[in-house]
């Protein structure tokens, strides 16, 4: 058994800090009375009294969740009922699969389905089989960071422009974290995005791409307002045609900010040239 | 297991924190009996409740969060005749629920927060119940 010191804190301050640092998963519990008994004697008693209240608890839940479910007349109500509160029930993964199935023209089961914390592999396959053109559920399996990069390849190529954004704002980010054994897989995404790049992308693909040429090539497609070029300032991959772009673009000058993005550029390829090229005016 | 010692520790903070008149009703032992036995009825619990009335004439609730990522907890059933746990008296309980409002009260503060492999246990004023819930996404349900 693990123990960390208690920890006195203000409520307030501990829900600002879960809602930003780390939601917790939707779950479900039970109210019960300890009814301790104040006799000197009946210590003992109390503590076996509780112990065995505390046992039966996970029960009692249980059945107060299906009495709580039979009070759905509407199916797809239920079933997103019992998808919302699976990881606090234990669901596993095949039965999860079965409830989306039973329901899987309903959007709103494939919305909660795909907004679990922990969506399972097996319930991300079939969200993508069934649900794809749930465009509210896709969305929200793109962006969930449990899903995995195989899920998010047939997303990078979704109708939506939504989901193919909430599939670069996942997989961006993801890029700079180390998961080895979904590294392949990751740069499949990360590719296919590229290919199919878009403006939308940009502040997620752009901080993320190491590679010159595939810079190169967003860069061409790209519209040079000042918040993609300083995108591009920022990355240490960018080439000197990228820099020296920037600091020739009349645009760029003309919008709100641009101007210091240009002398950003201009000072990036002064300091990249040094002595050996030209001075850039 | 828990080390004796934290809940010698313990006893001896509740202890400090108690007015005079408890202090000289409440001894030290039973105290260390009572988060003793606090220890065997959590290491009991494989799922989430509320508990608002362990600790007799103080307000707080005891809310238990399981932790539902981990594996499912295997205890121990065994003949309740023949597990011996440590007394749970109500006095030992008042103590303790005094000393946390006390501390509350010191520090400026209205809940505390123990982790535990994983799982959480939380003492707050009833107060900031909705507050408590909406932190670790618990929502309670009651018998009919």
């Amino acid at each position: 058994m693990t123990a960390k010191t208690p920890r006195f804190e203000r409520a307030q301050d501990f829900l600002a800090q879960r809602v930003v640092v780390a939601p917790a998963a939707k779950r479900i519990g039970m109210q019960v009375h300890a009814r301790i008994d104040r006799m000197p004697s009946s210590a003992q008693a109390n503590t076996t009294g509780l112990r065995a209240l505390i046992r039966s608890v996970a029960a009692s839940t249980r059945q107060a969740f299906r009495a709580h479910l039979a009070e759905f007349s509407d199916n797809a109500q239920r079933i997103s009922v019992e998808l919302f509160y699976a990881q606090s029930n234990g669901l596993k993964p095949y039965e999860q699969v079965a409830l989306l199935l039973e329901a899987k023209d309903s959007p709103s089961v494939a919305d909660v389905a795909a907004r679990q914390r922990i969506v399972p592999i097996e319930l991300q396959r079939a969200l993508i089989a069934n649900s794809f053109h749930h465009v509210d559920a896709m969305q929200a399996l793109a962006a969930n960071l449990s899903t995995h990069p195989e899920t998010l390849l047939p997303l990078a190529a979704h109708p939506s422009w939504g989901v193919r954004t909430a599939v670069a704002a996942n997989i961006g980010p993801r890029m700079k974290v180390e998961e080895r054994a979904l590294a392949e897989e990751k740069e499949l995404v990360f590719n296919t995005l590229i290919e199919r790049y878009e403006d939308s992308f940009a502040p997620f693909i752009i901080p993320a791409c190491k590679d010159p040429e595939q810079l190169q090539r967003i860069f061409e497609r790209s519209s040079l307002t000042p918040l993609n070029a300083h995108l591009f300032t920022d990355n240490p991959y960018a080439s000197n045609d990228i820099l020296l772009s920037v600091v020739s673009s009349n645009t760029i000058g003309l919008l709100p900010g641009g101007q210091k993005v240009k002398e950003r550029a201009r000072s990036l390829v002064d300091n990249r040239l040094g002595d050996h090229g030209p001075t850039i005016n | 297991m828990i080390e004796h010692d934290v809940f010698e520790h313990a006893a001896k903070w509740v202890h400090a924190r108690i007015p005079q008149e408890m202090a000289n009703s409440v001894h030290i032992r039973e105290l260390v009996d009572a988060f003793s036995a606090l220890a065997a009825v959590t290491d009991a619990a494989t799922s989430t409740f509320l508990i608002p009335d362990l600790f007799p004439d103080v307000a707080l609730d005891v809310l238990y969060v399981h932790n539902i990522a981990g594996a499912d907890k295997l205890t121990s059933v065994g003949d309740p005749a023949k597990n011996l746990f440590p007394g749970l008296s109500a006095i030992a309980l008042t103590a303790i629920g005094t000393a946390v409002i006390r501390e509350m009260e010191t520090t400026n503060s209205d809940m505390v927060r123990h982790e535990l492999d994983g799982a959480e246990i939380i003492v707050s004023r009833p107060s900031v119940r909705h507050l408590v819930l909406q932190a670790t996404g618990t929502t309670l349900l009651t018998t009919k």
